[in-house]
């Protein structure tokens, strides 16, 4: 196996204390209320452990790049000698702890029954400050989840949960290492339910909830509760003004797709290189970086967020923007394709901003009635790359409402980041995370796929009840005369006021052998009610009561008494048959 | 026997039950709690060394920017007090300071940011208001403008709080003067006076503005209350002078501006403004208290000049402009049977013969500078026109 698949693919053996079975819990909280008060000692570590990556993170910088602005010596050689570094731990101590951390987390949750051992929290939070810290272009975010997701494993694995709470406690902890990093914890807990878990229901939103509030509290009591960048004033005084916007979508869309792109093929290339080659993937990375940075672009380096801020107060000339866009894209893509362990959001959001920035100064220039503050298409912006390239469509719009705490900057953002997310997946049809799972060798569930994916429901399968069904109060000699016993195996016979039953044609035969033609069909049948189906209800609904029913009546939502036809096992593997057949 | 090992087993069962129920987890919600006091008493400790690190980091590049501020190297100063607040984000000096550097560099949407979100976290502070007083200035909103002024007026400030709302509105006078703000100006300036100690400068420039504003009344009264507490301020003298003169007052107004250039004020305008006032004396047939013959022998006397500022215009490089012509024909008519007589018989005439002069006084000024006589005539038409 190739070893860089480690990343994800590494078969965690589960811990010794995690319990198989749910019912092996009897304590006298509850598991639910276990769970929900283990979730607020997961955001509480992983809050602390967000705020020591922090202080680490800046450590790091003054060590490397020194307080005030670096010179060249150190822009060219803190980000490659760190690279090296980097690569030795990566290959040799903490093999797990390679590359942004989103993935890592969700094959958590897929395939190692939700353990992530703490070592790779330890490697995650040691090669990440030193690659960020260093200049690498890499942001804290995405190590924060993976931190936050492996010490809720930690403690689930010593709490002794059962192995369907161990698979949901690793999203709770990335939620509330998402939130602290981020500050924002209504984006943290929609993103991990968008693209780390994929479903909503009320117990994991419960936990996912109670750990990012209480990760942001204590993040907030060390760190204070300052935004990461000051907003500029929203306003858009004119609805004209949404095809400005309109405009910045399909940049952001071009872009993404492009960035996506470029990362799948580079990372792939890398991967392709000899072995050795690893240990100096991150420092040519960090080497090209400096390159970047002492040629007139050194806000490419590590996260950048004060840089995002100046673009949005209309720092930067929006030729500059769009030049620290590309070179914000071609720095991040080293990082990552390299491996280097840190997160893609910062990154994500300094493009976001730059590009933003630069379309909206551009359109300014163009069009100076039409667009009123360049600064609020950064913002926008921001949330167009989210959309776009990490294909958190729901997050992205939520993101820059939190993060503007202003509602008036809604409908530019919806709009944009739609015409961005449409734009980006007809180009790049995979989204990024499933590009790098599948580089890696794992086949992760894919969150926008299940969201797109086309499931069969019982309306496809079902047909034209016919002589499949019957009136209970019809003479049994009536029903034989009328079909000349020319009747299907099994019928339904509906019952008054309401109800099902069945009845086998081989049954209804020896009844008029035994002389009771002139009986209603209702006094002839007994046993259980026969459940129904409803028309768009998923098809596998259906292999609920397969077992035990061959034959199901499909009633109208309305009126329950109104049969809409009826379905049989060979209805519904027909339908999954040719179902298939269009999917290929 | 057999029955013997059932009960002891149901027994372990029910104990290891109990002591799941009752024992693991709540001793594991302990410790976790236990932990978790003391990884927050870790970091806590941590976050200390952390932020006096940031804090002292901060200070520095701070001190460096505000020399960069006093130097005016305001490039500098920017890049300074951006590193100094990337150390302490919320450090509100810090953030004033780089807004001040950045309005020096002319980047006033920036520093509007800055201190916007400073006026959210101290709406009272009279710096901040101040400032973002002044950019609204620089970017032409009026409103804005008057409105951060007036909370700056009211706001709080940390020293010499008098002096630096006397200050504030002193500017917002000035600025509202600049604007034609009239109406406004004046109604600072009477609030301001109402609240002016006793510092004859102040009173004096007070007085000056009052002038500007067009309230030649207030402005007389400020500059005596100046002069009666320090009464060698010569330019006291003269903007007392200048009042009264504006006032109609041209007795009172000679004294003033006598007194003004005798005290040695050395304004070639103050010379030229008794000039005026003399003459002003001499001419204005309006004035009260004084008989038909002076009144007739002041009429004549305007006529007179009034002639020889058509002759003045008649022989300039560019000839009598043409708006002139009307006028003069009206004027060579009316001299051939103006005498003093006419005039003390005759009440009207004298108007309609001063309302020529005036005519002419004012069509006259592109084709000849006026002298102090033609001067006084126009004062006297605008006082006489205004009522």
């Amino acid at each position: 196996m190739d070893p860089a698949a480690d990343e994800t693919a590494g078969r965690e053996t589960p811990a010794p204390g995690t319990e198989s079975q749910s019912s092996r819990r009897t304590p006298i909280l509850g598991e639910e209320s276990f769970f929900l008060i283990l979730s607020v000692f997961i955001g509480i570590f992983a809050a602390l452990a967000v705020v020591c990556f922090r202080f680490a993170i800046d450590w790091s910088r003054f060590a490397l790049l020194g307080s005030g602005v670096p010179s060249t010596a150190r822009m060219l050689l803190s980000p490659a000698l760190a690279g090296l570094a980097i690569a030795i731990l990566v290959i040799h101590i903490f093999p797990k702890a390679r590359g942004s951390g989103v993935n890592q987390t969700k094959a958590a949750l897929y395939i190692y029954n939700g353990n992530i051992p703490l070592r790779t929290a330890i490697g995650k939070f040691i090669t990440s400050a030193v690659a960020i810290g260093s200049g690498h272009s890499l942001g804290p975010e995405d190590p924060s989840l993976q931190i936050g997701a492996s010490l809720a494993s930690e403690l689930g694995r010593r709490g002794r949960l059962s192995r369907d709470r161990m698979r949901l406690i690793a999203p709770v902890g990335a939620a509330a290492g998402l939130a602290a990093a981020f500050n924002a914890p209504i984006s943290a807990v929609l993103f991990v339910i968008e693209e780390v878990i994929g479903r909503w229901t009320a117990g994991i939103l419960g936990s996912v909830v109670l750990g990012a509030v209480s990760s942001v509290v204590v993040m907030r009591w060390f760190l204070g509760s300052e935004p990461l960048f000051r907003i500029p004033l929203v306003q858009l005084e004119r609805p004209s003004e949404l095809l400005a916007y309109c405009v910045l979508g399909v940049v952001g869309g071009l872009f993404s797709a492009g960035f996506a792109g470029a990362m799948g093929w580079l990372r792939g290339w890398c991967a392709g290189l000899p072995a050795w080659t690893r240990y100096i993937q991150p420092a040519a990375a960090g080497l090209l970086i400096g390159f970047i940075a002492v040629l007139g672009a050194p806000q490419v380096m590590g996260a950048g967020y004060e840089y995002i801020d100046q673009a949005m107060h209309g720092r930067f000339t929006w030729q500059f923007l769009a030049i620290l866009a590309v070179a914000k894209i071609i720095a991040t893509t080293l990082s990552s394709s390299t491996r280097t362990p840190g997160g893609m959001f910062a990154p994500t959001l300094f493009i976001g901003a730059m590009l933003g920035a630069a379309t909206g100064g551009a359109e300014r220039a163009l069009l100076p009635h039409l667009v009123i503050s360049p600064g609020t298409y950064a913002l926008v912006g921001m949330g167009v790359l989210f959309a776009g390239f990490l294909r958190a469509p729901m997050t992205s719009v939520f993101m820059a409402l939190e993060v503007s705490g202003n509602y008036a900057i809604i409908v530019p953002v919806i709009v944009a980041n739609t015409v961005a997310y449409v734009i980006a997946r007809a180009l790049q049809p995979t989204p990024i995370f499933d590009v790098l799972t599948r580089q890696d060798g794992i086949e992760l569930p894919s969150m926008e796929e299940q969201r797109e994916e086309d499931t069969p429901r019982v309306e496809d399968a079902m047909r034209p009840a016919g002589d499949r069904a019957l009136e209970g109060d019809e003479m049994l000699g009536q029903v034989w005369q009328r079909t000349k016993g020319e009747l299907p195996d099994i019928v339904l016979v509906r019952l008054k006021p309401a109800g099902w039953q069945v009845i086998q044609k081989k049954e209804l035969q020896r009844l008029m052998q035994d002389g009771r033609g002139n009986r209603r069909l209702s006094s002839l049948v007994s046993g259980e009610s026969v459940p129904f189906l409803y028309p768009d209800q998923p098809l596998d609904t259906y292999l609920r009561y397969a077992h035990h029913w061959k034959l199901l009546p499909v009633v109208n939502r309305a009126d329950f008494r109104k049969l809409e036809g009826v379905i049989s096992q060979s209805d519904v593997l027909e339908a999954y048959r040719s179902f298939g057949e269009s999917s290929e | 026997m057999l029955k013997s090992q059932d009960v002891s087993s149901a027994a372990a069962g029910m104990v290891a039950d109990l002591r799941l129920r009752y024992v693991r987890e709540p001793a594991f919600l302990l410790l976790l709690t236990a932990v978790a006091t003391v990884c927050f008493a870790a970091v806590s400790g941590l976050s200390g060394h952390y932020h006096r690190h940031q804090k002292s980091l901060g200070a520095y590049w701070f001190k460096r920017g505000e020399v960069g501020l006093k130097q005016q190297r305001y490039e500098q100063a920017v890049s300074e007090f951006q590193l100094a607040l990337q150390y302490a984000p919320a450090n509100y000096a810090y953030q004033f300071h780089l807004a001040e550097a950045l309005v020096g560099q002319h980047r006033l949407d920036e520093a509007s940011t800055y201190l916007l979100s400073l006026w959210e976290r101290q709406p009272e502070n009279g710096h901040v208001n101040l400032e973002l007083a002044r950019i609204a200035v620089r970017q032409g909103d009026s409103r804005q403008a008057q409105r951060y002024y007036h909370n700056a007026i009211y706001a709080t400030w940390p020293t010499g709080q008098e002096a630096a709302r006397r200050r504030t509105r002193l500017e917002l006078i000035g600025y509202l003067l600049k604007r034609n703000l009239m109406a406004e100006a004046r109604s600072e300036l009477i609030a301001l006076e109402a609240n002016l100690g006793d510092d004859p400068p102040v009173r004096a420039e007070v007085g000056s503005l009052f002038m500007q504003a067009g309230d030649y009344t207030d402005a007389l009264a400020a500059f005596r209350a100046s002069l009666r507490s320090l009464s060698s301020n010569s330019s006291a003298w003269a903007g007392a002078g200048r009042a009264a003169l504006q006032l109609g007052r041209y007795r009172q107004a000679q004294h003033y501006l006598h007194v003004a250039v005798r005290s040695g004020s050395k304004d070639p305008d103050t010379t030229s403004q008794l000039e005026i006032a003399e003459w002003a004396g001499r001419l204005d047939p309006f004035q009260p208290r004084i008989s038909d013959e002076q009144r007739s022998r002041m009429v004549m006397e305007a006529f007179q000049i009034a002639g020889a500022r058509l002759e003045a215009c008649a022989g300039s490089a560019d000839g009598m402009p043409a708006a002139l012509a009307q006028p003069n024909a009206a004027w060579t008519a009316m001299k051939r049977e103006l005498t003093k007589r006419r005039l003390i018989r005759d009440a009207d005439l004298a108007e309609t013969v001063m309302d020529l002069i005036f005519q002419i006084q004012r069509l006259s000024a592109p084709c000849a500078a006026p002298g102090a006589a033609d001067k006084a005539l126009l004062l006297i038409g605008r006082m006489h026109e205004s009522g």
